[in-house]
């Protein structure tokens, strides 16, 4: 098979990966390559996704049959698999030339997953070893392979990941059968020890060999299986603290499996973005998953962005004023970032803030204006802080495509989404 | 010394730093500073024109890091490099603050001449993080890598040093198109030249090859159901398209 075609099988199966980030890495060494901490985009699809890594299956045969997954063993579609060498050429190619960033390697699992493993192997080897590429690679553990293996790759590679596929064991069972929450756990576990290992080994010689310097990750798809919003949250938050994940993506499900117990619409562009907002509030901003949503509560306003809902339930809170709020009060104001409110704390120091030194300050007044005060002062009428009031403002000032479409409200049978309806109009 | 005073330099940061040097020493505030070019006429108003001189130079560059520390002399520099007109004076006008407020200049960002060049150099650091991912090299016969590029800002000295330390191993050429020079690298040391008229050697002749291979690669990425241009020109802006190899 000519490589042109591989590359284009294999891609195509790729793009479903969500990672695409090199942040968190700096290295350079070796005789080519370097990483940025803060990461770095080289291209942008037509959806707009940054392309960073040379994102890549190693092979696309799988004896897996996951419902969700393009490559599905029971899925016609044409296979192919790289020799390690044609694809270690094929990336060294490509970043010479700046088209990417670093390598993201996966893979189906081909014959065995101890097989595979030792396949990615053999072409991050000649990678390091051969071309003396001290950049960035990202390479995804093979669930059920020997945990010596996983641990020879994680030697060589800045980042390794696991996909944990489905925020439920219920729905696992359901769409992956040959999976199972343990048996994803298991190897996110090991990796976790081996980053422990090497900083124990850190404290007694200089020169301990690294592994997996920039953490690992994990993967979910939202909209493919009922979880709630309130259960996705919870366990990203229950990942960072017990498994030091360094980032939990979420992909919104995109219709490519046809089973009668998956959905058939677009896929959940907005949801995913919501549940994004979240996650930064949970990683960024100090917030926790029970403080954003509840079990009686469990999904995410799609009108408002989750800090502005958050606020919106914690008037009691607001408005705070500026010159002399904590930073961590900042934090939670809608509108103000870390930055700004990093730059508000220093600047309030040379003399007292006004709404428009917040401005050129960078905080969104849009938002911002309706839960904070400057001097004192409310920038509207006091008479008018309340929930209905902030709520339609808010909602009016939204990008568009934030707004459902218009649809008939229930006379008899209203629900929460008609109270809100009734608010904006 | 009539009242208004125009200070001129020779467009190098080596030049406007020999102007603070003036400027400072000499004890008189100028209204403008800026390039030979820029000059603008004024009734009542003096040019004084100041040749760059190194040693000055490197007398003012100690003197702003000990001022406002490494992060704000990167942010000067970063300013300077701003192709805005009146950045040079913008960075002057930061820098007679800076010498006055030391550590604590950070605290007057609602002073809009020190916030000024917190913008002027955001505007730079941006376009140069952007470049870093969206240049696009080619290998050459003799496998010398030669890329074109059109910043905004002058960007040309920091853009190399990233990829000096990136490439390492590999001599590669930059030329900035709009400005007419290139820099060289020759994997141990890199310098800045004159690029006017110069033509780039021939492709190598895999060169082809591998740019029908990323085209393929990149075009087998989008997720056809997620389309969403907006968004891509937001984070790509059409004007760099033209030297980036899938869009050609």
């Amino acid at each position: 098979m000519e490589l042109i075609e591989k590359l284009q099988i294999l891609a195509d199966s790729a793009k479903y990966d969500v990672s695409c980030s090199s942040s968190g890495s700096k290295c350079s060494g070796g005789v080519i390559g370097s990483a940025m901490a803060p990461g770095c985009c080289h291209s942008f699809t037509e959806d707009g996704r940054c392309v960073s890594l040379f994102k890549i299956l190693f092979t696309n045969y799988c004896i897996n049959d996951c419902k969700y997954c393009a490559c599905r063993s029971s899925n016609d579609i044409p296979r192919a698999a790289f020799t390690p060498r044609e694809l270690a050429e094929l990336f060294i190619n490509f970043y010479r030339r700046n088209y990417v960033e670093g390598l993201f390697l996966s893979s189906g699992i081909i014959r065995s997953p101890d097989y595979t493993a030792e396949l990615l192997l053999e072409t991050l080897t000649i990678i390091r070893r051969e071309y003396g590429f001290g950049g960035y690679i990202h390479v995804k553990a093979i669930p059920g392979a020997d945990s010596q293996l996983i641990y020879s790759l994680g030697l060589l590679a800045d980042r390794m990941s696991v996909n944990i596929e489905l925020p439920s064991e219920e729905s696992l069972k359901l769409l992956a059968p040959q999976k199972s929450r343990e048996k994803v756990l298991a190897p996110m576990r090991s990796i976790q020890n081996g980053i422990t290992q090497r900083k124990e080994e850190l404290t007694l010689f200089r020169h301990a060999p690294s592994f997996v310097p920039a953490g690992q990750t994990t993967q979910m798809i939202v909209g493919a299986t009922p979880d709630s919003d309130y259960k996705i949250l919870r366990l990203s938050e229950a990942l960072y603290k017990t498994y030091n994940l360094k980032r939990v993506y979420f992909s919104a499900y995109v219709p490519i499996g046809t089973h009668p117990s998956l959905p058939s619409e677009r896929p959940p562009l907005l949801r995913e973005y919501r549940l994004y907002q979240a996650d930064w509030l949970l990683r960024f901003y100090h917030f926790s998953a029970n403080e954003l949503l509840s079990e009686e509560h469990p999904a995410l306003d799609m009108l408002l962005d989750p800090k502005s809902a958050w606020a919106l339930n914690h008037l009691e809170l607001f408005p705070v004023e500026v010159n002399t709020a904590t930073y961590e009060t900042l934090l939670r104001v809608p509108g103000i970032g870390v930055t700004s409110a990093k730059r508000i704390v220093a600047a309030r120091r040379g003399h007292s803030l006004d709404f428009a030194d917040l401005k050129r300050l960078g905080a969104v007044l849009k938002r911002a204006a309706y839960f904070i005060t400057c001097k004192g002062k409310y920038m509207y009428s006091s008479l008018k802080y309340d929930y209905s009031f902030i709520y339609s403002s808010l909602v009016a000032s939204a990008p568009p495509e934030a707004t459902p479409a218009p649809r008939q409200m229930s006379l008899f049978h209203p629900n929460g989404d008609d109270n809100k309806l009734c608010l904006i109009q | 010394m009539p009242d208004t005073i125009i200070c001129t330099f020779d467009s190098t940061f080596d030049g406007f730093l020999s102007v603070i040097f003036r400027v400072v020493r000499e004890r008189f505030r100028p209204v403008q500073v800026c390039g030979k070019e820029y000059a603008q006429l004024m009734l009542d108003a003096e040019v004084m024109h100041v040749e760059t001189d190194s040693a000055s130079a490197d007398v003012v560059r100690r003197a702003i890091t000990n001022a406002i520390g490494y992060d704000g002399f990167k942010r000067v520099y970063l300013a300077f490099l701003n192709s805005d007109p009146n950045a040079p004076t913008a960075a002057y006008k930061y820098l007679m603050y800076a010498f006055k407020y030391k550590k604590q200049t950070s605290n007057y960002l609602s002073n809009p001449d020190i916030f000024a060049v917190y913008k002027l150099a955001d505007a730079v650091s941006r376009e140069l993080d952007r470049m870093k991912g969206f240049l696009r090299f080619s290998v050459m016969e003799g496998g010398v890598e030669y890329a074109v590029f059109e910043p905004d800002h002058d960007i040309l000295s920091p853009i190399t040093i990233h990829f000096a330390d990136r490439l390492r191993s590999i001599p590669f050429i930059i030329h900035d198109k709009k400005r007419e020079k290139a820099s060289v690298y020759d994997t141990h040391e890199w310098f800045i030249t004159d690029a006017k008229g110069i033509t780039p050697p021939a492709l190598s002749p895999d060169e082809k090859n591998f740019r029908t291979l990323w085209r393929e690669f990149y075009r087998a990425l989008t997720i056809n159901e997620r389309k969403n241009e907006r968004l891509q020109t937001q984070m790509l802006p059409k004007k760099y398209r033209r030297h980036i190899t899938e869009f050609m």
